[in-house]
């Protein structure tokens, strides 16, 4: 039979010049998860990819519900910077938590589904998770793929409390300890009770959730702060409010949310620049909020280390829009760069002790196409500046924190965040005398 | 022949976890880009090649050989399904660059990989307007990467049918781009 490619050379280049191709990250989760499925018995319908299921469940529905109240609290915390002092907010159940009435329980590490985000023992103390139970159902209807798993959340209102290791029995002893309200943790007893291969554990990050009262307060000290600049970093579990939209560069207010008298706020300030947003330490898929108050310089660092003292302490807070009074006439962009996109993060987040301002770079390895398909490739480099002068507002110790960097122009920044969202790579030089 | 459509890897595969590892990484590729090419939002895409790989897990034990190209074509006609049963579920409408798969162009420059991800577009939104049994030629054509013959027997019709439509849906192609090439040369003229 004739082919037909040559008849149409263009639209087949065109073709074969955008051929998707899947994600390392994914081939690899992919690969364990069928391998594991090829090593079941095949009279199972147990999917252990599709137990990944409900952590997008989880991540569409907890946005949505915690955009439905900070739209509420939004509305009512309209006024906020017309209120010099506390004010009355309403009577929105704020945090689920329920105080007082925790208890615990200590679950062996081998329940949980292997495809459990995050990994226990690297999650730190008080951090907030979900624990939903993923069963191999008998009666239930299957699902449009045939597939019989039933996921149930089991608990809303887990923190993780610590691992311990039980003797000398390996692995296989490691427990993770769990608290929880009570009535949760006898539901979730059942489950533990039940044999390991009808009933998996999930635990997922509770994005969006504030801690509960019992929870540890972490710090999230994870970024190098260049001298005499006010930073203070929020975890979204410390964030009772949250203005809808808010981005990288965008001037907020910042108040204190008491939750436990009468859900008053107390103005903190009005001119603090949100300057990066960022994955949370060990906690995939929570974020926590950088922010550079600009009050009064010789008050900033004082301003940013009573909030952090109060961070620090269990205080809760709102993160609102600032009134447009407090936004300064001139606005230079912010970007926010995960330290992943930056060559030798940690040297250079070394350097910025002594200096705080940059030439940005992009730096981009390039195939000649003709070598593509040959067995062994020589990959180029392009190298090309993309900013001048930028100044360091806030620069990560670990991977996971980002990069705060105030541009001289829009064109600078939409150059970084170009190269960012290419998946590019940046080379911060620092440029001072 | 492809060399992964080997009988006697697909019959150790079936108990050998490295044999279906082999596999997997054979053909992981060339679906996924099929599947990103049928539905242009990475998740969905990546949600679809799951769901593809772990029913292969489940049925490979019941999969019986019957010659060159019957692999493939057991794959594709898997994923052939999950495409057109997620076709029915609603979903996202608007695309946006960030959305997309990844291209295998990606290595080159930012800038070139951004004005590649355009591209992609433009022709997932031109293959979107043929009938949907050309789409699916063109897409088990160019990214399963399966001969007509193979497609043949994924869609159940006969060989030449499958190349009179890959015919004319490269023609029907081939014009909305020069067409799309067109409009595009007549915008920078205007903002000249």
């Amino acid at each position: 039979m004739m082919e037909t490619d040559n008849m149409h050379p263009d639209v087949t280049h065109e073709l074969r010049r955008t051929i998707p191709r899947p994600g390392r990250a994914f081939t690899h989760e992919l690969e364990q998860a069928v391998l594991s499925q090829l090593a079941q018995p095949q009279t199972s319908q147990k999917s252990p990819y599709r137990r990944r299921v409900p952590r997008w469940t989880v991540g569409r529905l907890i946005p949505a519900a915690a955009a439905l109240a900070v739209a509420a609290a939004a509305i009512l915390l309209a006024g906020l910077s017309r209120a010099p002092a506390t004010q009355p907010l309403s009577q929105i159940p704020l945090n689920s938590a329920s105080a007082g009435d925790s208890a615990q329980l200590q679950v062996p590490l081998s329940r949980f589904d292997v495809w459990a985000l995050p990994d226990l023992r690297e999650v730190p103390a008080g951090t907030p998770v979900d624990i939903w139970v993923s069963a191999l159902a008998t009666g239930v209807v299957p699902d449009a793929d045939g597939a019989q798993i039933d996921t149930t959340l089991v608990s809303a209102d887990a923190v993780v409390a610590g691992v311990r290791t039980d003797g000398n029995t390996g692995t296989q002893g490691t427990l993770a300890v769990l608290e929880m309200n009570a009535g949760d943790v006898a539901a979730l007893s059942r489950w533990v009770a039940m044999d390991a291969a009808s009933a998996r554990l999930i635990v997922l990050p509770a994005v969006g959730r504030p801690a509960p009262a019992y929870a540890l307060t972490e710090s999230y000290q994870t970024w190098r702060q260049p001298p005499g600049q006010g930073i203070v970093a929020l975890s979204r579990n410390q964030i009772a409010f949250l203005a809808n939209d808010l981005i990288v560069g965008d001037w907020v207010s910042i108040a204190e949310a008491r939750l436990e008298s009468n859900m008053a706020v107390e103005p903190l300030t009005d001119r603090a620049r949100l300057i990066s947003i960022g994955r949370e330490f060990m906690t995939p898929n929570a974020e926590y909020y950088v922010l550079q108050v600009y009050d009064d310089p010789a008050l900033a660092n004082d301003a940013a280390e009573r909030i952090d003292t109060m961070a620090r302490a269990g205080s809760q807070f709102a993160l609102l829009g600032a009134p447009p009074e407090s936004v300064p006439p001139v606005e230079l962009p912010v970007v926010s760069v995960p330290a992943e996109f930056v060559i030798d993060a940690s040297a250079t987040s070394a350097a910025m002790a002594e200096c705080a301002v940059v030439d940005v770079l992009s730096v981009a390895l390039y195939v000649d196409a003709a070598e593509v398909d040959a067995e062994q490739v020589s990959p180029g480099v392009t190298i090309g500046a993309i900013a001048w002068r930028a100044r360091v507002l806030a620069a990560p110790l670990v991977q996971e924190a980002g990069w705060a960097l105030e541009l001289a122009s829009r064109q600078e920044a939409d150059a970084i965040e170009r190269v960012v969202r290419m998946r590019g790579m940046l080379y911060l030089n620092p440029t001072c005398p | 022949m492809n060399p992964h459509d080997d009988a006697q890897l697909i019959q150790r595969a079936k108990h050998d976890p490295e044999a279906f590892r082999a596999l997997y990484h054979a053909w992981l590729p060339r679906v996924f880009a099929y599947v990103a090419y049928r539905v242009a939002v990475r998740a969905d895409a990546e949600d679809i090649t799951a769901d593809v790989f772990m029913q292969v897990a489940r049925s490979l034990r019941q999969f019986e050989h019957r010659g060159e190209g019957a692999f493939a074509a057991w794959l594709f006609r898997i994923a052939s399904n999950a495409v057109v049963s997620h076709a029915r579920r609603p979903h996202q409408r608007e695309l946006l660059l960030d959305d997309l798969p990844e291209l295998s162009s990606e290595q080159a420059t930012p800038e070139r990989a951004y004005l590649d991800r355009e591209r992609f577009l433009r022709l997932y939104r031109a293959i979107q307007t043929l009938s949907p049994r050309r789409q699916e030629i063109v897409t088990l054509r160019f990214f399963g990467g399966l001969r007509n013959i193979h497609i043949a027997e994924v869609l159940g019709i006969d060989e030449r049918t499958v190349a009179a439509h890959l015919s004319r849906a490269l023609n029907d192609l081939q014009n909305q781009l020069a067409e799309a090439l067109e409009r595009q040369d007549n915008h920078d003229d205007g903002n000249r």
